[in-house]
């Protein structure tokens, strides 16, 4: 087990930056996170770390030793990749004890020992009725599933986690999470996994790194991401459904500062006036509001609250998410499972000022920077 | 009424296609019947006008002669062709010459599909470009750069002169196999403990093998049936078959039934190679499309 | 508009010794308006019923009705129906505007009229910035909308769709379903849709068909079948996270009951849940519980079992907690602040009320509590989160029972 570090790594493909400038810190035997978007950069930096790329600039340490000039075969890593990445001539069982049988300085594993752990893995991942088959005769899932096992069965320094369970059916998903988490506690393993679902991110990581566009744009707890995002793209992203972004501008009367959404006045919360005092804009900001915090209901309710008609109800059997729209825009809400609703019908709606988040326009960054644990390590 | 007609109709329509291929197949395969018939032939009967197709007595007097094992007695004696030597010549040249293609040309292959480098695409080219240009052109050069080298008429010069004919069919159709293999497939045996050698040989090599046999077996194909090289550049110890068939051809008479045995023996070898690499293609094809 | 009703539907492919029932006895009715989900797993039998009801596929057995016509032996174009395919099935060389405006030309109208038409439509769809572009040139969720335009314009009696929105990225599928399920209330049409993800079908749906292997396994709203699931295939196939399932012995005790597995043990004290329990035969039977109804306590409770947690989830609303109770792994929905390391000993509350109970050999259900009038599932989070011991008692309320 060890500790990662990234300095400033950054890696460029015909010109096209996939990750910029990005610094990190993975502690020994932590379960992290790497969430975003396709494209955002999170296939490229664990490639960059088990050592298949090497990054255009910057630097890489396993417990402060530079990695730089380490073969991906000497750094002991394993890998499990979003394509399986499978041997495909070689049986479920040859292609799960490859690793064990790759000789390695001084590691040997005897017949015995080999059997004994792919088989357990095996029976762990449910496929044991598998082993003797070729890749080709396997159900995508099935295919899952053996990437995974073939990373499992050893021990290596570092775990890295490419979307590894994104084609597995509800049942298996949630068992293999759990079982995941479990292994890396028994292990004390350090796994780096990557997932553009924020759920999988949130549900099983100590920690978890927020990608965009190949910028790290927060890291800390899966409470700290859900409750303080520090960017616009990570409220955006977190949740089901995720928080509203709408543009509003900023007034003045009465000595205080008030957001106008939409004809209305919303006090603008202590923590963030300090922030809109000191810049200026006049063209508005950008502010969030997350549909579990908002109010609604089919009677009217007293100001600041404003009438939608109702786009879409959806039923989830533990919530009711409302798709409300206000003149051309449209926000979303969650409330109780039986609420019904009719397409069309007049839904009042009031967002809590203290439950408002603001970002800056521009840098999408939220505002005030001041007391939420946002990092970016340089 | 209308529907008898529809029904004769399509009847005709259903055996014409049948009629037409089975017609082009019978003009197709037609050399090869008469010079397998010829082959069977008396010196009398290979020469008759009206041709006889059926109606002769077949003989396997001339494979007894051509492959040595009775001497042909008429016309004083005066041809003698030792096909065996021959025979022996093709067998030592082709197989070596393919094995070095393959291993001089697999790595070019590997390296183009894998890497870039600045002039890779001209690089492929030029390779590609060996095949535009008619050998004829360069063989008098040759010969002269031939017998400087004292190359001329060695198992050497040979095998070495193969090379225009297998390298660039390697080259193509090895690169454009590599390039299928899914780079993540290598990465992924080298994060679990490979060196890169050992990742070319365990699993890059054996994902190959049916894109590698059938590349083998072209190149096989292309150097056995190799005429022109082999009559101009070898003379009396290191011709192979193909010329060899030619000594059949004299100033006083043509052996044409012995042509026709000689024929028919040189291409039973590849034919028999083409049998078992069948059966290994096919096996291996199954492996070929697994992505993701 | 029209209703769609199926009366002993059969598909069978193939002859005699190769034949393959893809479809067997099935019967159900669309209702005018409404939105049917076919769900199931992939070889359930769904696509082949949508494509009966199309007229692509023979019906081997059995009647179909589209209002009230028995359309049979009608051709797909004289059934006055609408496809929408996953593959879009857009006419490559025609712009947006030529591809919507295609039926109608068929049907004979004219310039004016077309326009008209096509420009409520583009509205409806937000499509409208779009018509001249080729398909070449549309995203993926502009061309389904444009899919669903040209079906719209024919005014159907009924759209059928197949699977349209699964192969899109999870934010356009979310955007998708919410526009799929808007439009249908807005026009109001029929709409038979099939899917594998349970979640399309739940939160679209009015009702759902939930098939297995040519056979349909329940039909009622997304409610009922979440509340009530008639086998063990229908409650593990709908709801996350999954159902929890324990094979159980009946035994007798001087109180009541009690549901036995080694350490697993929950005592039952409703007399006709009871009796119709140990009527049986066989003692054994399939407990099935869903994860959000388990109460998870930090101490001991009157009733509830000990198990060590084997992994804490940690989600934005609540919690999944793998608790182990000897060899059986059960989840457990708990609220966001319960959140026992790996290892603790929690303590397990199965309410009575909550229970399912699926016979052992063929899955199906042998009874349950139900709550008469019923409204929807309470916030059961609320009670984690207040002292456990003290409001156990006000979650055990009677209800009518249905043997089955």
């Amino acid at each position: 087990m060890a500790r990662v570090t990234l300095r400033n790594i950054s890696k460029e493909y015909d010109g096209i930056s996939a990750v910029r400038d990005l610094s990190l810190e993975i502690k020994d035997g932590e379960f992290l996170a790497i969430m975003g978007p396709p494209g955002s950069g999170k296939t490229s930096t664990l490639k960059m770390i088990a050592g298949i790329e090497s990054p255009s600039s910057g630097e890489i340490f396993f417990d402060d030793k530079p990695m730089e000039r380490i073969a991906p075969n000497r750094r002991n890593v394993a890998m499990v990749f979003e394509t399986y990445a499978l041997y495909p001539h070689l049986s479920v069982f040859d292609n799960i004890a490859f690793p064990l049988r790759s000789a390695r300085r001084g590691v040997r594993y005897s017949n015995e020992e080999i059997n004994k752990r792919v088989r357990d893995i095996a029976d762990l991942l449910e496929i044991s009725m598998l082993l003797e088959k070729k890749p080709a005769h396997l159900s995508g899932g099935q295919r899952q599933r053996v990437g995974l096992g073939r990373a499992l069965v050893r021990n290596p320094v570092v775990s890295l986690f490419d979307e590894p369970i994104a084609h597995l059916d509800a049942r298996l998903r949630y068992r293999l999470m759990g079982d995941l988490k479990r292994i890396q506690i028994e292990r004390k393993a350090t796994i780096l996994y990557a997932t553009p679902d924020y759920f999988e991110a949130i549900a099983i990581a100590d920690r978890v790194v927020a990608l965009f566009g190949g910028e790290m744009k927060q890291i800390g707890t899966p409470m700290e991401i859900i409750k303080h995002p520090a960017s616009a793209e990570v409220a955006r992203f977190v949740g089901d459904p995720p928080t509203n972004l709408l543009l509003a501008r900023v007034v003045r009367h009465d000595d205080r500062l008030w957001f106008k959404v939409f004809e209305n006045d919303i006090l603008v919360p202590n923590k963030t006036r300090e922030a809109l005092d000191k810049a200026n804009f006049e063209n508005g900001v950008l502010i969030g509001v997350r549909p579990s915090d908002i109010l609604v209901s089919r009677a009217e309710m007293e100001a600041p609250a404003f009438p939608t008609k109702l786009y879409v109800a959806e039923y989830f059997h533990r919530k009711t998410v409302l798709t409300l729209s206000i003149g051309a825009k449209r926000i979303r809400a969650s409330t109780t499972p039986d609420f019904g609703g009719r397409v069309g019908e007049r839904i009042w709606v009031r967002f809590p000022p203290d439950k408002i988040f603001a970002f800056d326009p521009n840098t999408l960054l939220v505002l005030p920077a001041s007391d939420q644990p946002v990092h970016r390590e340089t | 009424m209308r529907r008898t007609n529809f029904r004769r109709i399509s009847w005709i329509r259903r055996v014409a296609p049948y009629v037409l291929l089975t017609l082009w197949t019978v003009i197709a395969l037609f050399p090869i019947y008469w010079v397998l018939v010829t082959s069977l032939k008396n010196p009398g009967d290979v020469i008759t006008s009206p041709p006889k197709f059926f109606d002769f007595s077949p003989t396997l007097d001339n494979y007894r002669v051509v492959l040595g094992l009775a001497r042909y007695v008429g016309l004083g004696d005066i041809v003698r062709v030792d096909f065996i030597e021959y025979l022996k010549n093709s067998l030592i040249i082709i197989p070596l010459a393919v094995v070095l293609s393959l291993a001089l040309g697999l790595p070019v292959a590997y390296v183009m599909a894998r890497f870039r480098f600045k002039g890779r695409e001209n690089l492929y080219f030029f390779y590609i470009s060996l095949y535009f240009m008619p050998p004829i052109l360069i063989l008098i050069p040759l010969y002269l750069v031939f017998i400087r080298l004292r190359l001329y008429d060695t198992y050497l010069g040979l095998i070495l002169i193969l090379q225009l004919v297998n390298l660039p069919l390697v080259v193509l159709i090895m690169r454009s196999f590599f390039e299928d293999i899914s780079p993540e497939i290598e990465q992924s045996a080298l994060v679990d403990g490979r060196s890169r050698l050992g990742v070319f040989f365990k699993i890059t090599l054996p994902l190959a093998m049916p894109s590698l046999m059938s590349t083998a077996f072209l190149c096989t194909i292309f150097s056995w049936n190799n005429f022109l090289f082999g009559v101009i550049l070898s003379r009396t110890r290191t011709q192979p078959v193909t010329v060899g068939i030619l000594a059949f051809k004299s100033y006083e008479a043509i052996l044409w039934g012995q042509m026709a045995a000689a024929s028919i023996i040189t291409a039973l070898p590849v034919l028999i190679l083409a049998i078992f690499i069948q059966r290994y293609i096919v096996r291996g094809l199954t492996l070929g499309a697994v992505k993701g | 508009m029209a209703s769609i009703t199926l009366t002993n539907v059969w598909k069978i492919y193939g002859k005699g010794q190769n034949e393959i029932e893809a479809v067997t006895d099935l019967s159900l009715d669309v209702r005018d308006g409404e939105f049917l989900a076919l769900l199931g797993p992939s070889g359930c039998g769904k696509t082949s019923t949508l494509r009966m009801i199309a007229g692509l596929e023979d019906i081997t057995r059995g009647e179909i009705y589209i209002g009230s016509r028995l359309v049979n032996n009608f051709h797909p174009s004289e059934r006055d129906i609408a496809m929408v395919f996953e593959t879009y099935a857009l006419y490559q060389h025609l712009s947006v505007y030529d591809n919507i405006a295609f039926p109608l030309k068929v049907r004979g109208l004219k310039g004016g009229e077309i326009n008209a038409v096509i420009s409520k439509v583009a509205e409806t769809l937000e499509i409208g910035d779009i018509l001249k572009r080729k398909p070449t040139h549309l995203s993926d969720g502009q061309k389904q909308r444009v899919s669903i335009g040209r079906a719209i314009v024919r005014e159907p009696s009924a759209f059928l769709m197949d699977e349209p929105i699964s192969h899109l990225d999870l934010v356009l599928r979310s955007n998708m379903r919410r526009e799929i399920k808007h439009l249908q209330k807005d026009i109001g049409i029929t709409t038979v849709y099939v899917t594998h993800d349970q979640l399309e079908a739940t939160t679209m749906a009015d009702r759902i068909a939930v098939m297995k292997l040519g056979n349909l396994q329940q039909l009622a709203t997304p409610q009922e079948i979440f509340e009530s699931p008639t086998n063990t295939f229908v409650g593990s196939f709908v709801g996350e996270p999954p159902m929890n399932f324990v094979e159980v012995e009946v035994q007798k005790t001087t109180n009541g009951m009690v549901l036995k597995r080694q350490d697993f043990n929950v005592e039952m004290s409703n007399l006709a849940i009871t009796q119709a329990l140990q009527a049986r035969t066989e003692p054994r039977v399939i407990l099935g519980i869903r994860p959000m109804h388990i109460k998870a306590c930090a101490s001991l409770v009157e009733g509830s079992m000990p198990g060590s947690v084997y992994v804490t989830e940690t989600l934005d609303e609540y919690n999944i907690i793998t608790v182990e109770i000897g060899k059986q792994r059960i989840l457990v929905e708990t609220a966001p602040e319960f959140c026992p390391k790996p290892d603790e000993i929690v303590w397990l509350f199965f309410p009575e009320e909550k229970l399912h109970f699926f016979d052992l050999h063929t899955g199906q259900r042998i009874c349950s509590h139900r709550r008469t009038g019923l409204k929807g599932c309470t916030n059961d989070n609320e009670y984690n989160r207040a002292n456990c011991v003290k409001t156990i008692n006000l979650h055990l309320r009677e209800g009518a029972i249905w043997p089955e």
